[in-house]
């Protein structure tokens, strides 16, 4: 029995460690080492002048469940192309810890009269019409124990796409892939020369 | 949703109800959840930043002005109003719960119908079919229609009420509610229309006091103004420590006040009053203090026998003339009436006894409130207790056609049922609760149409007493309404138009163009502005309104010399049946039963007793030795009119031969937090329908009680013992040393 | 813009013993502000009530015994006893803000930080919280929901401290000596609680300690350091 029950003490002690260390470095391609937050490629930390950690590394993509459909496919290529700026619709950004969506009341505000008959935007004005608000998918969801704002890091002037991709050239939104992983923030903040220090848990769990 | 209560899960806004959950976890796998913008945001809000709107807070009748922060149209915290006059921007606990009324969950969500009266079946209706009905009801009436409303209830509404029932040759509306009755305000009023002509509640300026002789008022905890006491208190005690003041407790029962008081005269129950005209009396024949104080003095001291009144109630003749030197020779004293002195003997004599020592004291620091600041503005005037027991009768004889009750007053709950008000109701043919949730007396209604809560409310309160600037403030709807409710107001004008008697008495289209012609009366204010539209905006913007900076000194008007004869006490019950004094208290969080319905007032500890979820019975120590019960023992109290089950706390600053009872719980009614989680004794049960010598006041603190132990036992939900070194033997050195 | 690495703050809070009326204001507000949850009467009889801050209630001096109040909260000690022994640095000390901090995605619940804490100030989430809708929509979005499992306790409203930080730093301005109010002072009527910076001379509580011969700590014979300090109860020089 004594044999019995260390082994089953190994076993399980194995699984909780694979579990732990190995669960989220499941991805196609080799694993790396574990207990090592991911680091930025030599090149890039050379040095020869303030690496602002731009384009941010992707050291691995996790997997995902892939984005459900939008209830209106929206565009943002469609939108970016023709000039609106991000902060046009997501205003929050500069004042408030989220950056928002838009209203239907915003988007009718343009489209009343740009484009009022194409299809898309017909199931905008349905939404008006019927005012309702319109059910996005949430594309960005940081978990219920981070505590993000937006505003600090656009006055210390980051770029929307630093985090968020290249929104602008997307057909369908989807996240960036590094997005959601806690040594992606530390590694952007290591490289700022002011950096605010992640370490210190505060920041954004509470 | 599983578990897990995500609050980044919904960020949605609806534009209309707020509440629909837009997630459907079947056909959407997790981690994905849907965001649901505003249709069309407010201009003024800004996405994941509060916006703060400015309002009266509503849970006692003080009024002090409360800002609500909103969030995506939900109210998440209430803080006090920083610019207002009486609370400066500090709030009580029972006003921080506010948003536990909003997001009640045992709210009511529309109209509805109670076909057999206390069967609990209520049935949804329509407005339109409550409307009729109660165009129906009013018509029959006429007359003889009854309101009875809280003091809590917005001017604008009392006002609509009055006009109501003034068209329809019914009396005013009655004024009447638990914790206005325990305070003693219609005594109040009336001793202050005895000694300064003016029937209006007094004002205590205690910051400026350096004495306060506190004759079992509760001022930190129930009272006149928690909040604005507290603030007052917090000003007293600042001082450098030899001019810090000195406040003396007069109660039978260590409260907070008792608590907080360099001495606490620990007294019989009932000789409150005695006391403070045997300190009169001292003052008078020793002569301490300076000439004015003591040729008033003379003037009004009545003819007592200090040494009587001593040993009649238990307190040295020493300390007596210790306090009346103290008294006389402060240089700003204050002599405080509570509310338990009101509720026996001649309330009205008694509360008069204690204003005059402040009378004799010069009258600084005592304001008598001036009433509404402008025609047109409705204050609340509480209603004496004689006018409720011929209320009763007349109920009883079925000359009441129709009962209309509104707010908090739940006169099922809260009069002793003795009086028999549950009964009268079966001869009264309609009866309408309009509070958002149903309480006692719902139980017993036919109609309830809710009312919208109010942080969802328009409204404005003529703050009563104020301290020395009239304030009126203003109430508005923080968040959309959460659900098919109506204000009451808007109830009324509709239900007036198919009256013809009402209608012409009522023809404003809606309550918020009343309220606002009614707030355009009022002079240009503090905040300033130019015309009727930015005046709005400051009056809603602010929170109030006031004609000047304030508050302002206090001064009592010149007062009557006049006898004021304190019967001696009496007690209902004969001493050998019935062994103790029963003193009835209000508790800070749960009041007079208002806040049972609201998990953290109901479920955070009471002060002295640590209790959460329970009200108990407080026995001596030496007394439960002789009884032979401890803490936990259910015990029946007994008194001439009725009897309760409490369970046992073993309270050594309670006089050995009192029982001290919180009001609170005992509710059948008022939701599951209320009725199914908290229990606990309704100590009104053991009250009789007396009222007192001058019929102002109910009388119910000169009951009699005996005590038999039932034999069971229950668990105490105590929080004092959940914390290994509260009361344990590091830190009570560090209290006996400290604190 | 000021040197974010630079910028620390000696969070510090004054209670004035003298003043507390024990009103329980500051219970409730922070029930309100930090989503902490209220517990039924059989979690309660369980001894499983969670109240961030308390108002201890002694009895003091000889029979009948004169209630006295205190409010008792995380001192966040600098010497913090439940800090080494977490086996998962859920407990840690803040060098820029100088609290005590409780990471709750790091928290596994061995409780062994609340057994090691003298005055007994953390609280173990025993029980999913219980919010029937619509008491959800009181929930603060700033402060994270607590599941069962998680230890919790007062942070010093490290999300109004944060909030104003971050206001400050995106207006390129310092913080203002009485910039930061948590709940529990905002709302205490007799102002018996004060809060503020203590290295900002400018600040109410640096004045209200300074010189102060009413200030102590409690249990200070511990060595834990506290950064809340209270002022003994005032007696009164009137006559007697």
């Amino acid at each position: 029995m004594r044999i019995a029950s260390r082994v089953r003490f190994l076993v399980c002690g194995a699984v909780l460690l694979a579990l732990l260390w190995g669960g989220s470095y499941l991805s196609a391609g080799a694993l790396p080492s574990a207990l090592s937050w991911p680091r930025a490629p030599s090149t890039a930390a050379a040095g020869a002048s303030p690496n602002p950690g731009f384009p941010p590394t992707v050291p691995f993509v996790p997997t995902r469940p892939p984005v459900p459909p939008q209830p209106v496919p929206f565009p943002h290529v469609a939108m970016v192309s023709r000039g609106v700026p991000c902060l046009f619709c997501h205003s929050g950004a500069t004042r408030s810890p989220t950056a928002g969506i838009p209203s239907v009341y915003l988007c009718m505000g343009c489209h009343l009269v740009i484009g009022r008959d194409s299809p898309l935007i017909r199931q905008v004005r349905t939404y008006w019409e019927a005012q309702q608000p319109i059910p996005w998918v949430r594309i960005y969801r940081l978990p219920g124990f981070v505590q993000f704002s937006h505003r600090p890091h656009l006055a210390a002037g980051l770029n929307c796409e630093a985090c968020h991709g290249d929104v602008g050239q997307m057909e369908v939104t989807v996240p960036y892939p590094a997005y959601k992983q806690m040594g992606w923030c530390l590694e952007c903040h290591e490289h700022q020369p002011n950096p605010l220090p992640l370490t210190e848990c505060q920041i954004c769990h509470y | 949703m599983g578990r897990r209560i995500g609050r980044r899960d919904l960020l949605k806004i609806g534009a209309a109800s707020a509440v629909a959950a837009a997630l459907s976890g079947c056909e959407f796998p997790r981690p994905w959840v849907h965001l649901e913008p505003y249709v069309r945001p407010p201009e003024e809000q800004v996405a994941g930043v509060g916006t703060w709107y400015a309002s009266t807070c509503r849970q006692c009748p003080a009024g002090c002005g409360i800002i609500v922060r909103v969030l995506n149209g939900r109210a998440v915290k209430i803080e006090g109003n920083p610019q207002h006059p009486l609370n400066e921007g500090k709030l009580c606990p029972r006003g921080q719960a506010g948003l536990q009324d909003l997001y009640n969950p045992d709210r009511l969500q529309g109209p509805v119908r109670q076909a057999e009266r206390g069967s609990r079946r209520y049935q949804a209706i329509t407005w339109e079919q409550a409307i009729d009905d109660l165009r129906a009801g009013l018509s029959r009436a006429g007359s003889s229609l009854v309101v009875w409303a809280d003091h809590t209830i917005s001017g604008h509404l009392l006002d609509l009420f009055e006009r109501l029932t003034a068209a329809l040759g019914a009396p005013p509306p009655v004024v009447f509610d638990l914790y206005t009755a325990l305070s003693g305000y219609a005594a109040l009023s009336a001793a202050d229309a005895l000694l300064f002509g003016q029937a209006r509640l007094p004002a205590y300026g205690m910051e400026e006091a350096d004495v306060v002789l506190s004759f079992g008022a509760g001022f930190l905890s129930t009272w006149l103004s928690t909040t604005h006491y507290g603030v007052a208190f917090g000003s007293f005690r600042q001082r450098p420590l030899d001019r810090r003041g000195y406040l003396v407790q007069f109660e039978p029962r260590s409260g907070l006040e008792a608590a907080k008081a360099d001495f606490w005269v620990r007294l019989r129950p009932g000789s409150e009053a005695p006391v403070a005209q045997a300190i009169a009396r001292l003052i008078a024949d020793g002569g301490v203090g300076p000439a004015d104080r003591v040729s008033r003095a003379r003037a009004w001291a009545p003819a007592v026998d200090p040494e009587a009144i001593s040993s009649a109630s238990g307190v040295p003749i020493d300390d007596l003339r210790r306090l009346a030197g103290t008294f006389a020779t402060a240089a700003r004293p204050l002599a405080i009436p509570g509310g338990a002195l009101t509720g026996h003997g001649d309330a009205v004599a008694q509360a008069a006894a204690v204003q005059v020592l402040n009378v004799i004291a010069g009258g600084a620091g005592v304001g008598i409130a001036p009433g509404p600041p402008a025609e047109g503005l409705v204050a609340p005037v509480a209603a004496p207790y004689g006018r409720v027991q011929r209320l009763v009768e007349r109920m009883r004889a079925g000359q009441v056609g129709a009962l209309l009750v509104w707010g908090a007053a739940n006169p099922a709950y809260a009069l002793p049922p003795a009086l028999g008000f549950v009964d009268a109701l079966k001869q009264v043919p309609l009866v309408v609760s309009f509070r958002p949730i149903v309480d006692e007396t719902a139980l017993w209604a036919d109609l309830v149409l809710p009312d919208r809560t109010y942080l969802e409310a328009w409204g404005y309160g003529v703050v009563e007493p104020s301290f020395g600037v009239p304030v009126v403030n203003s109430q508005q709807p923080v968040v959309q309404p959460l659900y098919n409710t109506r204000a009451t107001g808007d109830v009324l004008l509709e239900v007036a138009k198919g009256i013809p008697a009402a209608a012409a008495a009522l023809p404003w289209p809606d309550e918020l163009s009343f309220l606002r012609e009614r707030i355009a009366a009022l002079p240009p204010g503090v905040f300033g502005g130019v015309g009727e539209e930015v005046e709005w905006a400051r009056f809603l913007q602010h929170g109030f309104w006031q004609p000047r900076p304030g508050p302002g000194a206090l001064q009592a008007p010149e007062a009557r010399p006049q006898p004021v004869v304190v019967p001696a006490p009496s007690f209902q019950g004969a001493a050998g049946d019935y062994p103790f004094f029963l003193y009835i208290h209000m508790p800070v969080l749960l009041s007079d039963g208002r806040g049972a319905d609201k998990p953290w007032l109901v479920g955070s500890p009471d002060p002295m007793t640590t209790l959460m979820w329970q009200t108990c019975a407080e026995i001596e120590t030496n007394t439960a030795i002789r009884l032979g019960v401890t803490y936990g023992d259910v015990v029946r109290i007994m008194s001439p009119y009725g009897q309760v089950e409490a369970p046992v706390y073993v309270l050594n600053s309670v006089r050995p031969d009192t029982i001290a009872m919180a009001t609170g719980l005992g509710h059948s009614a008022l939701g599951r937090f209320a009725s199914q989680e908290a229990e606990g004794p309704n100590p009104m049960a053991l009250v009789g329908p007396a009222a007192d010598a001058s019929g102002t006041s109910m009388a119910w603190a000169n009951i009699r009680v005996r005590v038999e132990r039932t034999g069971r036992r229950v668990a105490l939900a105590k929080f004092e013992d959940t914390r290994g070194s509260y009361g344990g033997f590091v830190n009570q050195a560090f209290a006996d040393q400290y604190l | 813009m000021a040197d974010a690495t630079q910028a620390e703050h000696k969070w510090t809070m004054v209670v004035d013993l003298d003043k507390c009326t024990g009103c329980q204001a500051c219970v409730v507000a922070c029930h309100a502000e930090n989503n902490v949850p209220i517990r039924n009467k059989s979690e309660v009889q369980a001894n499983r009530a969670q109240h961030w801050i308390r108002i201890e209630r002694y009895w003091v001096g000889d029979p009948p015994a004169r209630a006295r109040f205190l409010p008792m909260l995380c001192q966040h000690c600098n010497r913090a006893p439940c800090e080494p022994v977490c086996p998962v640095y859920a407990s840690v000390h803040s060098q820029r803000e100088h609290l005590n901090l409780q990471v709750y995605n790091r928290c596994v619940g061995t409780r062994y930080c609340n057994n090691n804490c003298p005055y007994v100030v953390r609280y173990f989430n025993f029980y999913d919280p219980y919010f029937p809708a619509p008491l959800t929509e009181q929930l603060n979005p700033d402060v994270t929901v607590r599941t069962a499992g998680i230890m919790e306790k007062c942070t010093f409203c490290i999300q109004r401290i944060n909030r104003a930080e971050q206001q400050a730093r995106s207006e390129g301005r310092d913080l203002g000596p009485d910039e930061v109010i948590p709940a529990c002072v905002q709302t205490c009527p007799p102002s018996a609680l004060l809060f503020g910076d203590l290295w900002n001379p400018e600040s109410r509580v640096a004045k209200a300690l300074a010189d102060n011969p009413r200030a102590l700590r409690v249990l200070e014979h511990l060595g834990t350091e506290p950064a809340i300090y209270y002022l003994k109860g005032g007696k009164s020089y009137v006559r007697f």
